[in-house]
């Protein structure tokens, strides 16, 4: 029982060095890269929000402020640019164009 | 609704980030899978395998969509890094400068619903938009491939 007891003893004596050399460090790489992500995100969105007032900044706002944001008037309209991805004929008599994001 | 109304529907989606921590990866993803003809794949993809899975919307998921989707990697970042981000900034300030502010917003030949509505109040518009322009197609030199530049980009409001 002893001999048993020391030799679990020796093993863990072997195992942990191995574990406080490895873990950190590879756990310091992981936090440098979650960083560099996130760095990259935030510039993303700082660049993004960026745009002569409007843009994702001002879209945020105007959606946190909606009570006091002036809305198209349904019937009314508007010359709204129908470029981009679409499914349906380009015939189409009726465009319906979608404002959306992911969320 | 394009499926109900195939030959008379086109369905256009502009990009309107208003959630910007959560929604701008995959903004930029969509538009660079579009720029090599797959937004529709990449934007199901995006709310089946990401939104609707636990939102996961990050940058690695995106990558891993795009493989699943087939597109070319390196052309997919670069678009995203590149002019994915001027493509999202133009849609987000088209929509604006029609009163956008939240999604999802639409459009109906110009005309303005707003937020998720049921089905019948689309076909409602739809229809009545439809009847519009069949009565206008063959007149003053309308027709089906030029009506919305002549009837909605021309004549209608530019702004709010």
């Amino acid at each position: 029982m002893r001999r048993l007891g020391l030799l679990f003893l020796s093993a863990l004596g072997l195992a942990l060095p191995g574990c406080q050399r490895d873990e950190p460090s590879q756990l310091g790489e992981k936090l440098d890269l979650m960083i560099k992500k996130q760095e990259e995100t935030n510039n993303l969105l700082r660049d993004m929000a960026k745009g002569g007032g409007r843009g994702m900044g001002a879209a945020t706002g105007g959606a946190a402020a909606g009570g006091d944001r002036k809305r198209p008037d349904p019937n009314e309209v508007y010359a709204v640019n129908a470029v981009g991805p679409s499914v349906g004929p380009k015939d189409a008599k009726v465009t319906l164009v979608e404002a959306f994001d992911f969320a | 609704m394009a499926k109900q109304y195939p030959k008379d529907v086109r369905i256009v989606y502009k990009h309107f980030v208003v959630h910007p921590q959560q929604a701008t990866i995959p903004a930029l993803a969509a538009c660079a899978a579009d720029k090599q003809g797959k937004f529709h794949q990449m934007y199901e993809a995006i709310w089946e395998k990401g939104f609707n899975a636990g939102r996961n919307l990050s940058q690695e998921n995106m990558d891993k969509l795009a493989g699943e989707v087939g597109l070319n990697m390196q052309k997919f970042k670069a678009d995203m890094d590149g002019d994915c981000k001027n493509v999202i900034r133009q849609d987000q300030q088209q929509m604006a400068s029609v009163g956008v502010g939240g999604t999802p917003a639409f459009f109906v030949n110009g005309r303005f619903l707003s937020g998720a509505r049921p089905p019948e109040q689309f076909k409602a518009l739809i229809d009545e938009e439809l009847k519009k322009a069949n009565d206008r197609v063959g007149k003053e030199g309308t027709t089906a491939s030029n009506y919305y530049q002549k009837w909605v980009m021309e004549k209608g409001k530019k702004s709010l």
